[in-house]
């Protein structure tokens, strides 16, 4: 890497004061040395600039001129590592009004057969195998 | 709520690296570019309680670079890892020469490296002998 481009990047874009207080949130957090803060404000430079750039490659894809957070998401599932600690952190997707149509239709189609009329002249399988109640037992011969 | 903002990083810092990366003409809605904010709020914390549980284990109390540049590759982003890397070295390097830096403005006696050349006579003084000051006079006076 290019040593200019190095210097250019060793200036992280954000406030030190401000991801000092973040760290700090963590209770466990003791004491972070310079060189730790540093890298930090740098990674999550990093970590942005690629969101961004990901995000936009499907705003892109999708034929969008603006960035929004559907492609956000999308762009999150596909890296594996950013996913697994980020997607439970996203705002959850607007239900749609079409999944649940869906569902319906799919219910109306899977009727259980037992709600079926038996033909005439046959019956029920289930009937075979019920708890006899008027029936006779079943004689067992004992010699 | 106020307050609210100051646990997150500045949306104007967002905002200004987001214009960076994405396409000239293209824009961001206010509700992805928060979220933005929010998500690199979060990986502040991700990183940092990684490399902070890494510092408890081994028993010490400060977060160092090495801590976070282990963090980065223990958690999959290998891809900022070696940058990150790089960096953590340039840094090093610039906090050196601040320090040598910050010596020099107190001059102290260095003794004179000596190294006597291949027949054993003693080293050429590198330092020449000033050089003499030519001195102008100008001429007064009329043109003759």
């Amino acid at each position: 890497m290019a040593d200019d481009e190095a210097v250019n990047l060793i200036r992280p874009e954000f406030p030190t004061g401000r991801v000092k207080k973040i760290m700090k949130l963590d209770k466990d957090i003791n004491k972070v040395n310079s060189e730790a803060l540093f890298l930090v404000s740098c990674s999550t430079d990093l970590f942005l600039r690629f969101l961004a750039e990901r995000s936009a490659e499907v705003a892109t894809e999708k034929k969008k001129k603006t960035v929004k957070l559907d492609h956000l998401r999308t762009a999150v599932k596909r890296h594996r590592p950013t996913s697994d600690f980020l997607l439970d952190s996203l705002p959850m997707p607007a239900e749609s009004t079409q999944a649940v149509g869906r569902s319906v239709t799919d219910r109306d189609r899977s009727r259980p057969v037992a709600d079926k009329p038996a033909p005439t002249g046959t019956r029920r399988i289930d009937q075979f195998f019920c708890k006899p109640g008027n029936e006779s037992p079943i004689k067992i011969n004992d010699t | 709520m106020a307050g609210e903002q100051d646990r997150l990083l500045p949306i104007a810092n967002v905002g200004r690296i987001m214009k960076q990366i994405l396409p000239p003409g293209a824009k961001i809605s206010k509700e992805a570019k928060q979220t933005m904010q929010e998500c690199a709020t979060e990986f502040i914390s991700f990183v940092t309680g990684e490399a902070s549980d890494k510092c408890h284990k081994e028993n010490r109390k400060t977060m160092n670079g090495d801590d976070m540049c282990w963090a980065l590759t223990a958690l999959g982003f290998d891809n900022y890892a070696d940058a990150i890397v790089r960096y953590l070295h340039k840094y090093r390097e610039a906090e050196r020469e601040k320090a040598i830096q910050n010596k020099a403005t107190c001059p102290q006696d260095k003794d004179e490296e000596s190294s006597e050349d291949k027949r054993g006579h003693p080293p050429q003084q590198t330092d020449e002998a000033p050089t003499p000051v030519l001195e102008f006079s100008v001429k007064k006076g009329d043109k003759s």
